[in-house]
């Protein structure tokens, strides 16, 4: 009994000091006691499986939505120092929808391997999450670019490796 | 102890466990998850009483971290409950980590009730024709862990014998260190002396009778048709997708009909063969210690 006391609370040391903060579904993920600097238009979607539904994985058929989009274009608030990801992460945070993703800890930098379900890979070997910035395809990672006021941001599915959805990636080598 | 299944020929109990623990593997359907574990409970209760209990408490903690894990890990799912480190935690994570915890389980179970039902002669018995050195290797690694923690305790208690029991937590660690390292050299040496007494035997060699002699009954025979009949039907409702559970990214499952009955009640049953025969053997005595 002892034992297992002892293990208990080394877990949990281990747990507070790893620094996991625990957040409800209710929380927006706002900066507290900061003003917005502006606001930029975020939408999200996925009408490249549309096209490509043989290649989509089975279990994933109902979540797909009917015209491909899972956010509408949304005023999104915009803070001082945002990045896309901190934006992009907001929008889905307030409206509820499902995102992972992945942290390099070095770096800081954000890796989205799904978003409402929809994950990397899902739609063939050449699928995944893509964004634009004002029309360009940055080609940096998403927690890189910062936002400015009045950017219209698209976080995109791609089934061919980004050339499905206007960043010619490859044509561009 | 019942003797039921244990007299029966190894390779039907074999058989028997090969189904057990693969269809608890395979199937992810909760109905079926908890036939499995109730079932491989309800066989080692009947095997060892109350030590089953011991088990239950060992595979717990196992079952436990998987569910664990998978919650912390597995972020799929529809249902967000929590945000941790941004990422969400998902309702049909913990529903599938607690699944797979079970699954875990009751394979742990499973294995415990093989190790009581198949000796190691049985397995020679079974293997030693197909390969003789395999079969040794076998037998001899299923019951390395019990014969490992039984000498463990011998060398502790001489330890304490010889007056090295210490108050200093140094003294311990080092009194630990060595009882290891007798216990692994007392390991080897126990295995080449093995290897070379069956050496000795003519393990191996051609024309070599085993120690019981088995023979197919009838008996035997009506238990491993009954065996591959139940297993055929169960695997026939999970090929035609009757019991068919996805748990991502919502939990859905195949309509709960007719041919899902019928392949939980195949599978039940043949996950309680053993038990069954056990039970009516255990009537039957009984039953003849009342007429006398």
């Amino acid at each position: 009994m002892k034992r297992l006391l002892t293990l208990f609370t080394a877990i949990c040391v281990i747990f507070s000091l790893s620094g996991c903060k625990i957040e409800l579904p209710s929380s927006e993920g706002a900066p507290a006691g900061e003003s917005s600097v502006g606001s930029c238009t975020v939408s999200i979607d996925c009408k490249t499986v549309l096209s490509n539904t043989e290649l989509l994985d089975g279990s994933k058929k109902e979540i797909i939505p009917p015209d491909g989009i899972i956010l509408a274009p949304a005023d999104i608030s915009v803070y001082e120092g945002d990045t896309v990801f901190d934006v992009l992460n907001r929008a889905v945070r307030s409206r509820g929808i499902h995102m992972e993703f992945s942290t390099t800890p070095g770096y800081n930098s954000r890796y989205i391997e799904g978003i409402a379900n929809l994950y990397a890979f899902d739609c063939g070997e050449l699928s995944g999450w893509v964004y634009s910035v004002n029309g360009e395809f940055p080609n940096t990672g998403i927690s890189s670019v910062k936002v400015s006021d009045g950017d219209v941001i698209c976080i995109l599915y791609t089934c061919d490796l980004g050339q499905d959805v206007g960043n010619g990636y490859g044509e561009r080598q | 102890m019942s003797r039921a299944f244990d007299s029966l020929h190894p390779a039907v109990s074999f058989v028997f466990f090969l189904c057990a623990v693969g269809f608890s593997m395979c199937c992810m359907n909760p109905v079926m998850l908890l036939i499995s574990f109730i079932s491989s409970l309800l066989f080692l209760f009947v095997l060892t009483g109350e030590k089953s209990l011991k088990y239950l408490l060992f595979s717990f903690p196992a079952a436990a971290a998987v569910a664990a894990v998978n919650t912390a890990f597995n972020h799929r799912g529809a249902t967000i409950l929590l945000y941790v480190n941004g990422n969400p935690i998902t309702l049909e994570s913990i529903v599938y980590g607690t699944a797979s915890g079970i699954m875990l389980m009751s394979v742990i179970i499973w294995f415990a009730c093989l190790n009581r039902v198949m000796t190691s002669d049985k397995l020679i018995y079974l293997f030693a024709r197909v390969s003789p050195s395999l079969s040794l290797l076998f037998s001899m690694i299923l019951r390395f862990v019990p014969k490992m923690k039984r000498r463990a305790k011998h060398i502790a208690s001489a330890q304490k014998c010889s007056g090295a029991a210490a108050a200093k937590t140094a003294d311990r660690i080092k009194n630990s260190l060595s009882a290891v390292v007798i216990l692994i050299s007392w390991s080897f040496e126990d295995a080449a002396d093995t290897a070379d007494s069956m050496k000795c035997r003519g393990y191996g060699l051609p024309g070599r009778s085993v120690f019981y002699k088995y023979s197919l009954t009838l008996k035997d025979v009506s238990v491993l048709a009954a065996i591959i009949l139940f297993a055929a039907f169960s695997a026939a409702g999970g090929i035609s997708g009757a019991v068919y559970v996805s748990y991502f990214p919502a939990y859905s499952a195949a309509a709960c009909g007719g041919p899902a009955f019928f392949t939980y009640a195949a599978y039940a049953v043949l996950l309680n063969i053993p038990l069954g025969l056990c039970l009516t053997e255990e009537l039957k005595w009984c039953f003849l210690k009342s007429k006398i």
